[in-house]
């Protein structure tokens, strides 16, 4: 009966349920303008994690756990270990002809976005020129006129997608950072370290906060989203709250960025 | 003479031994006393008690098009204040399946309830019809329905529970078991209605 009691108790209180976040509104394809041919236009947009303010109290806790680890870099308030994150996301093709869709999401976290167009080394061969390739992506869907798909990017894939911006942002391996993307992303750092050098150890990772969504598709279609948390610290906030600590900028440039071309 | 008297001496003592062995057979037991059929139920167990409960929960109306039913879990502990009246404290989980439009797809919830109740009993020998009712609090564990306008802004609400089921009482005399059913009205939920069924294990004290 007690041990009943106490399981009763425990799911009760609610400690690991998830909240869900609705999206800023849909993105969708528009016929490109002046495009030879026709064709869509890549819709995108961005979704920022309302993450409350640290207290005066907590500020001065990250810069001691600085200390303690001997980290050369500040310590993140929003903490990959803070938050499980899932997005899930569904594509309408609202066309008459079939779509083969690309849903990719890139953004960044606390310090900085990635940006794949900016990590393209402008000294390398012209055929060589390629961009990184994005965070997360699916896998190209085609989708018949009037039907829906449904995708989700899990919280092991947002976890993996901290760690990569946090090479990417602040410790690129070896200080390269136009190589440092093509490493970790191709990589699931529980099989490869590779590209992951950079970071020291007991490094705190941060979590991956910003969320920019980028829908590619050779026909009119609508993408909804939204944003399931699990906030283990209380750092969560409303997204109607003001003052909030991620920044909302369009793009935020990352402490080490790639040299401009 | 001798004959007489000799005949009157065997008689008596054959009675003696007859009336004798008679009386050993009846003090014999040779075989259990069969159960009362129906046992007296001024003779079961009365005053605190508690139960525990297995059954299912299934919205309706708005928020039943958005949620399937779902397996149910649940306690109660109470007292007989008299043997036609009880009073309990209910709590109840519930654990559901979301059917919201994409892309909120294959997510789950948890339905909770924390009530305290009446039960009002008619005892007809082993068996008892009930009914109950009482005042809640409900809560759902995530605003999973929020999108649907079933919440809004707030995973609590008021509920009012009522219901009503049949008891069977054991030859145990502190143990019953029943089956029972419940109406709960969740009052901020919009088309906030449930309905629970369930069946229980009772011990009173």
């Amino acid at each position: 009966m007690r041990a009943g009691l106490l399981v009763l108790a425990l799911a009760a209180c609610g400690c690991n349920d998830p909240v869900y976040l609705q999206d800023n509104g849909p993105l969708e394809t528009a016929p490109a303008q002046g495009m030879m041919g026709g064709g869509f236009a890549p819709a995108t947009g961005l979704y920022v994690l309302p993450v409350r303010q640290p207290t005066k109290t907590e500020r001065q806790a990250l810069g001691q756990l600085q200390q303690q680890l001997m980290l050369p870099d500040q310590v993140p308030w929003a903490q990959a270990k803070d938050f499980d994150i899932e997005l899930e996301w569904s594509v309408k093709n609202v066309d008459t002809t079939p779509a083969t869709v690309i849903v990719a999401l890139d953004g960044g976290n606390e310090f900085g976005d990635y940006v794949p167009g900016n990590y393209i080394d402008p000294n390398a061969n012209e055929e060589d020129q390629a961009p990184p390739p994005d965070l997360l992506t699916s896998p190209p869907l085609v989708i018949p006129p009037g039907a829906t798909q449904t995708g989700v990017f899990r919280e092991d894939d947002l976890q993996e997608s901290a760690l990569d911006l946090e090479a990417i942002t602040r410790f690129p391996s070896g200080g390269d950072a136009l190589a440092t993307p093509f490493m970790v992303i191709e990589h699931r750092s529980n099989v490869s370290q590779i590209g992951l050098e950079g970071i020291p150890p007991h490094d705190v990772t941060p979590a991956h906060v910003r969320y920019a969504f980028t829908v590619s598709a050779d026909a009119h279609v609508v993408m909804d989203y939204n944003v399931r948390v699990r906030d283990h610290n209380g750092k969560l906030a409303k997204p109607t709250d003001k003052n909030l600590y991620v920044n909302d900028a369009a793009t935020v440039m990352p402490p080490v960025a790639p040299p401009m071309p | 003479m001798t004959t007489r008297l000799g005949l009157a001496l065997n008689l008596a003592l054959g009675m003696t031994v007859v009336a004798a062995t008679a009386g050993e057979a009846r003090a014999q037991v040779i075989a259990e006393p069969a159960p009362p059929p129906f046992p007296d139920p001024k003779k079961f167990a009365k005053g605190p008690f508690a139960s525990g409960e297995v059954g299912a929960l299934a919205y309706v109306g708005r928020a039943g098009k958005y949620t399937s039913p779902g397996v149910a879990f649940g306690v109660r502990l109470g007292y007989d204040l008299f043997r036609w009246l009880d009073v309990q404290a209910h709590v109840l989980g519930a654990s559901s399946d979301a059917s919201t439009p994409p892309p909120q797809v294959g997510q789950s919830f948890q339905t909770y309830l924390y009530a305290g109740e009446i039960r009002l009993k008619l005892q007809i020998h082993r068996f008892q019809l009930f009914a109950e009712g009482g005042a809640a609090l409900a809560q759902v564990s995530t605003n999973v329905l929020e999108e649907v306008g079933v919440t809004h802004g707030s995973n609590f609400t008021f509920a009012v529970v009522g219901g009503g089921g049949l008891d069977y009482h054991t030859l145990n005399r502190h143990f019953s078991v029943g089956l029972g059913a419940d109406y709960v009205w969740l009052a901020s939920f919009t088309g906030g209605h449930a309905i629970s069924a369930d069946v229980y294990l009772r011990y009173t004290r």
